[in-house]
């Protein structure tokens, strides 16, 4: 199961990317708190990219927080807040966008984006974290967002190290970058090789990688998506789905 | 937790309490209209030329490093001083941080905050660091009774005067805990998880670092709020949107309600009651989004890495312009920093797309230079600063090669590459007031200083992970 992840607007992106690599099976789109062009800037683009991801042939959209970097290595307070903004990102976007569906299994995988060269704290992690965990979706009772996190194992920020500690706040999965199969793409994608805990911090094994970003356009190529295989689950069943076009 | 204003905050270094500031819809109403009257103030009109005049720091100035020493510890960031002409490792000026400093407008100054707890007293203390002697001249600290559970966030901006700081706290509590059960999707088991539903408002206060004494605190009573705010402040006015929590007045998927607007709050300094409140633009204020005093007191805000807001200080209307340079599609997200330089243009620079610009806000913000870079190759890693420009705006500085590793220097008029070196693999580039450019690694040696043709001219090592540099 093959997807795409931007931080363009999908509308901009979708033809030339669906052209070069084929119908994905999910997107990828940042969410407040997000250093880039929101996928819930406002609700007519919201609705636009929703759009988009309904024509590219694979309505499943998951989320992914981009906030600035520098809170990663704050404190407990800086990860409740970004945490509980993404929770009204996300629970704002459904509700506005009509046909836009919580996952069947009641799992909505949350990406928090630690870029290269990013620390993370076990403060942060452990306010962002356990307010995601347990975020109640609307009052309603449902705690459907899961705590996940954009990283790659290997690199030598604290990462593994931090979220699989045993006084750490849940992580239920890596999306590693790395490594890079610039020769593949989502027509004829990669055997999974994805970088994970357990090979890289083999201490703090217990977060296992079930995405992975394995082709850029540094690759070589035009399209502003970059590409993702999930392994050992279907990805796109822990997304939003689109039950029509909005 | 119910919060009680009469017994908010005291401020301990004065033993002053401050009054509640409740907002009601009359008072809002009259400070609008207060806000009206003001329109016609002369120091309110629009200078012709826009431009800013902040002063350039001091060449004997520190520079500092804000980092986490431990990031297992249960303890915050911390804050070391150093000077690039003197050997040695930077030295140790403040623990325990709860957000990132504030450097003043003359750079005179750097504004630090760190939070505390004794038992069901929290306490926020605000310290001004000369930045030419690396000393603590001023502290105060203010001591919230009661709230045993609260999370407490902490926004700092200096006044034009580079002596008061504006204080936002973002004071959140838990409130309806309960456990309920989850789907574990590893194991396939049922666990029991604690949700909270967790309640924001926001405090404000002011310190004068003068008289070490604090004006404030007001409650804001603006519940339920996100915690995040943008904060700024100019010669008059502080500068503060938030936003009402979207989860908590929505209404249901059946029946979706109005989504709730950004406000801006318009405060004379000193003050708990805006003078002004308005409808912002429809951006959430949750991104930490670079804010620039313009040299006519209005108030530039970068969005989403390439749109600037900028609101007037009299009526808190704002109008938008997109940066083209920086509109660009790109796969990767990165921060666009902003800087304001002395001269009153502004520096931006995107490092995802290989992108630095100067503006110009007296004129529309039309673009004077941008120069192309090799984008960097970890454009959205911390240290944030992957270009910088130099002094005279004669040359941009940044991160990365087309080898790869790096340092580039591009020549503003002709957009060339003048130099490079690719030694080493840098994080971040910093301009220092010395003139000398300081170079972030993630290995050891951490800091290498580098002159203005990237000479380099020294490292010197640090223990902290460095998270921003100042």
């Amino acid at each position: 199961m093959a997807g795409f992840d931007t931080a363009s607007y999908v509308y901009d992106v979708r033809v030339a990317a669906v052209n070069a690599f084929g119908t994905p099976n999910f997107w990828l789109r940042y969410f407040s708190p997000c250093q880039t062009t929101a996928f819930n800037a406002n609700w007519t683009n919201a609705t636009s990219e929703s759009r988009a991801i309904w024509d590219s042939g694979g309505p499943k959209l998951g989320p992914i927080t981009v906030p600035a970097q520098s809170r990663l290595s704050g404190t407990t307070a800086m990860g409740q807040a970004d945490a509980q903004t993404l929770g009204n990102a996300l629970h704002n976007t459904w509700l506005n966008i009509g046909p836009l569906q919580l996952p069947t299994n009641g799992q909505l995988w949350c990406w928090l984006d630690q870029e290269p060269g990013t620390g993370l704290t076990l403060a942060y992690w452990n306010g962002w974290s356990g307010t995601i965990d347990g975020y109640n979706w609307g009052g309603s009772g449902q705690l459907p967002l899961y705590p996940c996190m954009y990283t790659d194992p290997c690199n030598p920020q604290p990462n593994c190290s931090i979220v699989g500690r045993s006084d750490a706040n849940f992580c239920f999965s890596i999306w590693s970058y790395h490594p890079s199969r610039c020769s593949y793409n989502n027509r004829n994608p990669p055997p999974w090789a994805a970088n994970t805990c357990s090979g890289c911090a083999p201490s703090y094994p217990r977060t296992p990688t079930h995405l992975w970003q394995y082709a850029y356009p540094s690759c070589g190529y035009s399209p502003n998506v970059d590409q993702d295989l999930g392994g050992g689950i279907t990805y796109g069943n822990y997304c939003f789905y689109l039950s029509s076009r909005p | 937790m119910t919060f009680d204003p009469n017994e908010l905050i005291r401020d301990e270094r004065a033993g002053t309490v401050g009054m509640p500031a409740r907002m009601s819809r009359r008072s809002l109403l009259k400070n609008s209209l207060g806000a009206a009257v003001l329109v016609a103030a002369p120091e309110y009109l629009l200078p012709r030329t826009g431009r800013a005049a902040t002063a350039a720091p001091a060449a004997a100035s520190h520079f500092f490093l804000y980092g986490v020493l431990d990031p297992t510890a249960d303890r915050g960031p911390s804050i070391q001083a150093g000077r690039p002409e003197e050997p040695g490792p930077p030295a140790s000026v403040a623990t325990e941080l709860a957000a990132l400093p504030v450097r003043s407008p003359d750079g005179t100054r750097l504004a630090l905050v760190m939070l505390g707890a004794r038992g069901a007293v929290a306490a926020a203390t605000v310290s001004v660091v000369d930045t030419a002697t690396a000393a603590v001249v001023s502290t105060g600290t203010l001591t919230f009774p009661g709230l045993p559970d609260a999370l407490i966030l902490a926004n700092l901006a200096f006044a034009a005067d580079s002596v008061l700081v504006a204080v936002v706290l973002s004071v959140t509590t838990p409130t309806n805990r309960r456990m309920l059960p989850k789907l574990d999707p590893l194991t396939g088991n049922m666990r029991m998880v604690e949700s909270v539903t967790w309640v924001s408002r926001h405090v404000l206060a002011y310190f004068d670092s003068r008289t070490g004494s604090f004006t404030g605190p007001f409650d804001l009573a603006d519940a339920p709020s996100l915690a995040h705010v943008n904060v700024a402040a100019n010669g008059k006015d502080l500068f503060l949107w938030t936003l009402t929590e979207p989860a908590a007045v929505m209404g249901t998927k059946e029946n979706p309600g109005p989504a709730p607007v950004p406000q801006l709050s318009v405060f004379s300094l000193r003050s708990g009651k805006p003078r002004l409140k308005i409808d912002a633009s429809e951006v959430w204020p949750v991104n930490d989004e670079p804010i620039a005093i313009l040299g006519n007191g209005a108030v530039a805000r970068l969005v989403y890495g390439r749109f600037i807001e900028t609101y007037a200080p009299d009526t808190g209307r704002h109008t938008t312009v997109t940066i083209a340079p920086l509109a660009q599609d790109v796969e990767r997200p990165a921060r666009t920093t902003m800087q304001l330089r002395p001269d009153g243009l502004l520096f931006l620079a995107n490092p995802a797309l290989g992108v630095a610009t100067v503006v110009d806000p007296a004129r529309s913000f039309a673009v004077v230079s941008t120069v192309k870079s090799t984008p960097a190759a970890a454009p959205a890693g911390g240290p944030q600063s992957k270009a910088v420009l130099s002094a005279d705006a004669k040359t941009v500085y940044t991160v990365g090669t087309a080898a790869g590793p790096g340092l580039s220097a591009y020549d503003v008029a002709s957009g060339r590459l003048q130099a490079a070196t690719t030694a080493r693999d840098y994080a971040a580039v910093y301009a220092l007031p010395s003139g000398r450019l300081l170079a972030i690694a993630s290995d050891n040696p951490r800091l290498s200083f580098f002159d203005s043709s990237l000479r380099q001219l020294g490292t010197e090592d640090t223990n902290l992970n460095v998270v921003e540099v100042y």
